[in-house]
């Protein structure tokens, strides 16, 4: 594949999307680049903001296998993966037969994750990671590409589980989605209510997005680039060299390696979609938030402070220099 | 490994040599504010410790240094790009596609697929940069500093020197100055006494430098290196008006070989004086005509021997005049003769001026040469030469020596000898014994008394009383917490699932409990 191929794939995926999606132009991005980057996407937004839509309409773009799981207190693993279920043949013999869960899909919408017990939530660890799924020990293969799109309520905390740190950091990028503007709200209202849907068509295959994946990687970064991003993400620790000042003060544990990978990934994408085949400050600046900010743990200060994930990072990029060993 | 593209080693290049004089910029801007800050420094300490150099060169070397350091660095060829890339990137807005090319060319990173293109995007984004390439002059920090310094060290290289604190080498160095001038006054009127009697016009001309230095150097701030200058500069004058004396006695004496002066000639009693008493005297008997007539062969043969003696002692005009005195007295020409005997006595009295002259600047030459070794020397011990003169004054007796002496039965003068505990001269001996008898003591015994009390008389009464207590603080004062126990309960704080409108309240509890310790 060829650069201008994979942004013109990209865009077009983008605006098919938008067809149904009004607004949230950013994070429709985001959640494109997440999906060639590799990655997966945990959105957070209260109800009704259409992340479900969202992603049901980026299925249906891309015409790939697509399941939704509703995440609730009593699901199981089992419900999630699939399980070994007695079967019965022609000759009257018993066998175990293993039934795929929803987990078997390209595109898994886990909703509202939060709401499952912690032992549920690890049962898409292995997915997430290595893209396959062990149960009674067979090793099944997920079919590729394999995205997971998780949504949680950022307000309604009771009787949720919050994700663990490992879980947590499996996710590519963490998306805020915000209220929409007043002029999308009222173009939603139009295009929702009435007496026609917009159609969403097939933009791309399954085997381009993973074409778009291999060329991602592809990119060029120059050494001082990659300095940068691993200085970054050792600004967001509050231990060690070149801390920052916030991150010092509020951050228990800092971004982990898998932060630094989801950065640069992420920046090799954005720098295709900008016609480059080298990544820039400028690409590692753009996609810094999504890709850091849900790998920053506050201490019980910045819990009771209230300090903000983003300001963190933000504040760890002002305060570390892109170039370091050059003076003018 | 490929080949960097054309068009981003021209920009490459042109960057670093912007760049290494930048930098160089910088370096002069340092090494600058080093010097100035060096020559502040070397006038402050000038004020304690007597210096040679003065602060004005120390400033002016420091700064030639760090300049030609500069200029070094904004000369030499730069051989690293990828500073030089990484700048064009951050300055021209080349979204890193510069260095990244560099790191791919030069094997820095591993090539990948793109890489060919991110070669061929380098190369015509420095075709389009180039023309307009020029970085923005980056001003180095610490200019202004630099500035400061460095008009502030030239301020105390002007202001500073002469001043000393009380009661430091300095100070007594200019004291010792100011006694130098002072003798050299004496100095100065000496020359113009002796140009004076010996009519030398070159002492008449150097007595009023003399005495001009000698007040120069009793001014109020007159510091050592400023003295041993303007005494350098004088001597170096002295010496140069003393060759061309050497010189003129030198040709006057014999023009075959000018340097040769006998030594005989600078004794106080030279036999010039003698020869000039000589001839004065023949020129006194062919002055008597009745005597010339009688004594003419013994004055004929005086002549004869004096300008034949006289070789390299006397000027060579002389002995041609004395010569022709002799054939003219010979031939009967005895006012001839008197006449060139006359000339020949002048040219001898002018060799005799010059000689005096020169005699005076070697005696001021010498005087200087003193002047400028103690005080180069500064407050330390004075010179066996000194001492030998008189010169240095000798710590006058303490009360009680000479008595000391006396009872001693020493002659006054003499070093003390390991003496008795007494007087007040400092012994050098050891209190061996105590001086004089015990005093008397008290011839009583020592008793111990006290006052008896008387036991209280009456009934003992204990009541309960109830009511609030006392306020008063705690018996266990709130004390630091081992740092271990509070990374301990930090952890378990954030760990623990307090909801979030009480998490306010947590924390003022706590910040309350950290007040109060």
């Amino acid at each position: 594949m060829e650069p201008e191929q994979f942004r013109q794939t990209f865009l077009r995926l983008k605006a098919e999307i938008q067809k149904v999606i009004v607004g949230y132009e950013a994070l429709i991005e985001e959640v494109l680049t997440a999906l060639v980057a590799g990655g997966h996407v945990l959105l957070e937004g209260v109800p009704g903001l259409g992340k479900t839509l969202l992603v049901k309409t980026l299925a249906q773009a891309l015409e790939l296998h697509y399941s939704r799981i509703q995440f609730t207190p009593d699901l199981m693993p089992a419900d999630i993966i699939g399980t070994n279920v007695v079967m019965q043949d022609e000759a009257g013999r018993r066998f175990f037969e293993f039934q795929r869960g929803p987990i078997f899909s390209q595109i898994v919408l886990a909703d509202e994750i939060n709401r499952a017990t912690p032992k549920t939530q690890s049962a898409l660890l292995e997915a997430m990671q290595e893209h396959a799924v062990t149960a009674a020990g067979v090793h099944n293969m997920l079919e590729e590409p394999f995205f997971v799109l998780a949504t949680q309520n950022p307000i309604e905390m009771e009787g949720t589980y919050p994700l663990p740190e490992a879980q947590v950091d499996r996710f590519l990028f963490k998306l805020r989605v915000l209220f929409p503007a007043l002029d999308d709200l009222v173009k939603i209202m139009d295009r929702t209510t009435g007496p026609e849907l917009p159609a969403v068509e097939r933009v791309t295959s399954g085997a381009t997005i993973l074409a778009m994946q291999t060329l991602a990687r592809e990119v060029a970064v120059a050494a001082h680039v990659k300095d940068y991003v691993a200085r970054v993400v050792r600004a967001t620790h509050p231990e060690g060299e070149g801390t920052a000042s916030m991150a010092k003060r509020f951050v228990r544990y800092g971004a982990s390696p898998r932060g630094a990978q989801a950065l640069l990934l992420a920046a090799k994408v954005r720098a295709l979609l900008a016609e480059r085949a080298n990544v820039s400050f400028e690409d590692l600046r753009a996609v810094s938030l999504p890709a850091l900010r849900h790998r920053v743990i506050l201490n019980f200060e910045g819990e009771a402070e209230g300090a903000d994930p983003d300001d963190i990072v933000r504040n760890a990029l002002e305060e570390t220099p892109e170039l370091t060993r050059v003076r003018r | 490994m490929t080949a960097v593209p054309v068009e981003v080693r021209r920009l490459l290049r042109r960057v670093a040599r912007t760049l290494a004089w930048g930098q160089a910029w910088a370096w002069a801007v340092r090494g600058v504010t080093i010097a100035a800050a060096a020559s502040l420094a070397w006038a402050l300490l000038g004020t304690v410790i007597p210096l040679s150099l003065p602060p004005l060169l120390v400033l002016a070397a420091g700064l030639a240094a760090a300049l030609l350091l500069a200029l070094a660095r904004g000369v030499l060829p730069v051989r690293d790009l990828a500073p030089a890339a990484r700048v064009a990137d951050a300055e021209l807005r080349l979204r890193e596609r510069v260095s990244t090319a560099l790191d791919l060319a030069t094997g820095r990173i591993p090539a990948t697929a793109l890489a060919d293109q991110v070669l061929r995007d380098a190369a015509a984004t420095a075709r389009d940069a180039l023309p307009g390439a020029r970085l923005r002059p980056a001003w180095p920090g610490g200019t202004r500093r630099a500035l400061l310094v460095v008009s502030l060290a030239a301020l105390a290289s002007v202001l500073v020197p002469g001043f000393s604190l009380p009661a430091t080498p300095a100070r007594e160095t200019a004291v010792r100055i100011k006694r130098e001038g002072r003798r050299l006054e004496q100095v100065a009127k000496q020359l113009e006494q002796l140009a004076r009697t010996e009519r030398a016009p070159q002492a008449r001309r150097t007595a009023p430098e003399v005495r001009s230095l000698a007040r120069e150097l009793q001014r109020e701030r007159m510091d050592r290196s400023a003295a041993l200058a303007r005494i350098a500069a004088l001597e170096r004058q002295l010496e140069a008006a003393r060759r061309q004396l050497s010189q003129r006695i030198g040709e006057a004496l014999n023009p075959q070989a000018p340097a040769q002066i006998p030594e005989s000639l600078f004794r106080p009693t030279t036999t010039l004086d003698q020869n000039i008493r000589q001839l004065r005297e023949l020129a006194a008997r062919l002055s008597q005509e009745q005597n010339v007539e009688g004594q003419r062969d013994d004055l004929l043969a005086q002549l004869a021997q004096l300008s034949q003696s006289g070789e390299g002692q006397l000027p060579i005009e002389a002995r041609r005049k004395l010569e022709e005195a002799r054939r003219k007295t010979e031939a009967g020409d005895t006012a001839g003769g008197r006449e060139a005997l006359t000339e020949a006595i002048q040219e001898l009295e002018g060799l005799r001026a010059v000689l005096a002259d020169e005699n005076a600047l070697r005696m001021t030459e010498r005087e200087l040469e003193r002047s400028s070794m103690r005080i180069a020397r500064g407050a330390g011990p004075e010179s066996a030469e000194e001492v030998e003169r008189g010169e240095t004054r000798t710590a006058p007796p303490g009360p009680g020596t000479k008595r000391l002496q006396e009872q001693e039965g020493e002659a006054v003068g003499a070093p003390p000898q390991p003496g008795p505990n007494e007087g007040s001269t400092p012994g050098q001996g050891k209190i061996a014994e105590k001086l004089g008898p015990q005093s008397p003591r008290l011839d009583a015994e020592a008793q111990r008394s006290r006052v008896r009390g008387q036991e209280g008389q009456g009934q003992l009464q204990t009541t309960e009383l109830l009511g609030p207590g006392r306020k008063q603080p705690a018996r266990a004062p709130a004390v630091n917490v081992s740092p271990l126990v509070v990374r301990r309960a930090d952890e378990h704080m954030a760990r623990a699932r307090v909801p979030a409108d009480l998490r306010a309240v947590v924390r003022r509890y706590f910040l309350a409990l950290a007040q109060r310790r």
